[in-house]
């Protein structure tokens, strides 16, 4: 059954299951058979940490609002967000639009990384 | 050592079942790269088993990705019925005569169950500078408070800031509502069954466990392949599998509702 990469890059298929991948797979999924009783292993409880869903809070709004906020709206398809002209002036002569970018950087170093980084991130 | 260590050691990991005598070429082929696995056969059944791990931390994460990529290997040549990651046969007991033989018909139902179908996990995430930038062009409100909370020092704004977080929070729940039906919407077509797994980070439209034909897995893929090209740029894909059907294999009668 062979794999193949999308040439177009927005597809990413891999040929094996990383540990996050895995860890949301296979936990609590699949057949269990009564009499056999399942171990109880250690370190169960931390696999199951990394699936653990991010809850929106305080915390999250702010985050939301800072990230909205440090959007560079001039970068792109200017002619429908002449309101923000202004702004996106003073915002390029502070590097606003670069701290974006680099943001996304980070993110999408977080999912090729795997999950870990992000949720000591979240915690903060 | 208390009495469960004890009585771990010597203890078999069940990985899965698989009919009896399917040669499992993919699993011999990537052996070098996995624990040792063994097949014990009874009646129409094979277990894939192998020793079960050490019991700590290390030990439970080599075996997690043991688990998944010894049944990723299996259900290549033949359909597979995962076992839960954590299942043994205690030392004492035998896999083929406690396992196999005393669930004979059940686990044979529930091979039926998964013949010719494996899993495909789709993934998508938002690109967020982009989802951000259609919320700002979307939402006046929230072009109006970005615009106003620019000019004041965080300390005196936080209220506002919050509530401008609330808005972009609600309308990024909006988008994912949106597009996550969508996209489940384009696949119905290509596959038996679909669900929905909790999400894994705050950018994340859809983890979607998904049924699938083997015949109609390139069908599928292309099916996946486009969706990729038609919202690139916006949505990012990962497509993980084939793997056995983890998420479906305790569903009587999978399909989509």
């Amino acid at each position: 059954m062979g794999v193949q990469p999308s040439p177009g890059g927005a597809l990413e298929r891999s040929q094996e299951s990383s540990l996050a991948d895995v860890v949301s797979t296979i936990l609590e999924k699949g057949v269990v058979i009564d009499v056999f009783a399942r171990v109880s292993l250690v370190g169960i409880e931390l696999l199951r940490a990394d699936v653990r869903v991010v809850i929106a809070s305080v915390d999250t709004y702010l985050r939301f609002a800072e990230q909205v906020g440090r959007l560079d709206l001039g970068s792109e398809e200017p002619r429908d967000l002449t309101e923000f002209v202004g702004d996106v002036s003073e915002s390029a002569s502070k590097g606003k639009g670069k701290g974006a970018l680099e943001a996304g950087a980070d993110k999408l170093h977080d999912l090729v990384g795997g999950r870990r980084r992000e949720h000591e991130g979240a915690r903060r | 050592m208390s009495a469960g260590q004890r009585e771990r050691q010597g203890a078999v990991w069940v990985y899965g079942v698989v009919p009896a005598g399917a040669a499992l070429q993919e699993l011999e082929r990537r052996g070098e790269r996995l624990p040792e696995v063994w097949l014990v056969d009874a009646g129409e059944l094979a277990a894939i088993a192998g020793p079960a791990p050490a019991d700590d931390e290390r030990g439970t994460r080599d075996q997690a990705l043991a688990h998944a990529r010894v049944l990723e290997a299996a259900v290549v040549d033949a359909p597979v019925v995962p076992f839960r990651f954590g299942i043994v046969v205690a030392a004492g007991q035998e896999v083929g005569e406690d396992l196999l033989l005393a669930h004979h018909d059940e686990l044979a139902a529930l091979l039926r169950r998964v013949e010719r179908r494996v899993q495909m996990t789709l993934k998508a995430y938002y690109d967020e500078e982009r989802l951000l930038r259609e919320i700002v062009e979307r939402e006046p409100e929230v072009a109006r408070l970005r615009e106003q909370l620019r000019e004041r020092p965080e300390q005196e704004s936080r209220d506002d800031r919050v509530r401008l977080g609330e808005l972009v929070e609600a309308a990024v729940e909006q988008a994912r509502q949106r597009d996550a039906a969508a996209l489940l919407e384009a696949v119905r077509p290509v596959t038996v069954a679909g669900a929905t797994d909790p999400l894994e980070r705050e950018y994340m439209v859809l983890n979607a466990p998904l049924l699938v034909e083997r015949e109609r897995l390139r069908e599928f893929e292309q099916a996946v392949e486009r969706l990729a090209d038609e919202h690139a740029g916006r949505i990012r894909f990962r497509l993980l599998g084939p793997m056995p059907a983890y998420s479906f294999v305790d569903v009587e009668d999978p399909r989509w509702a």
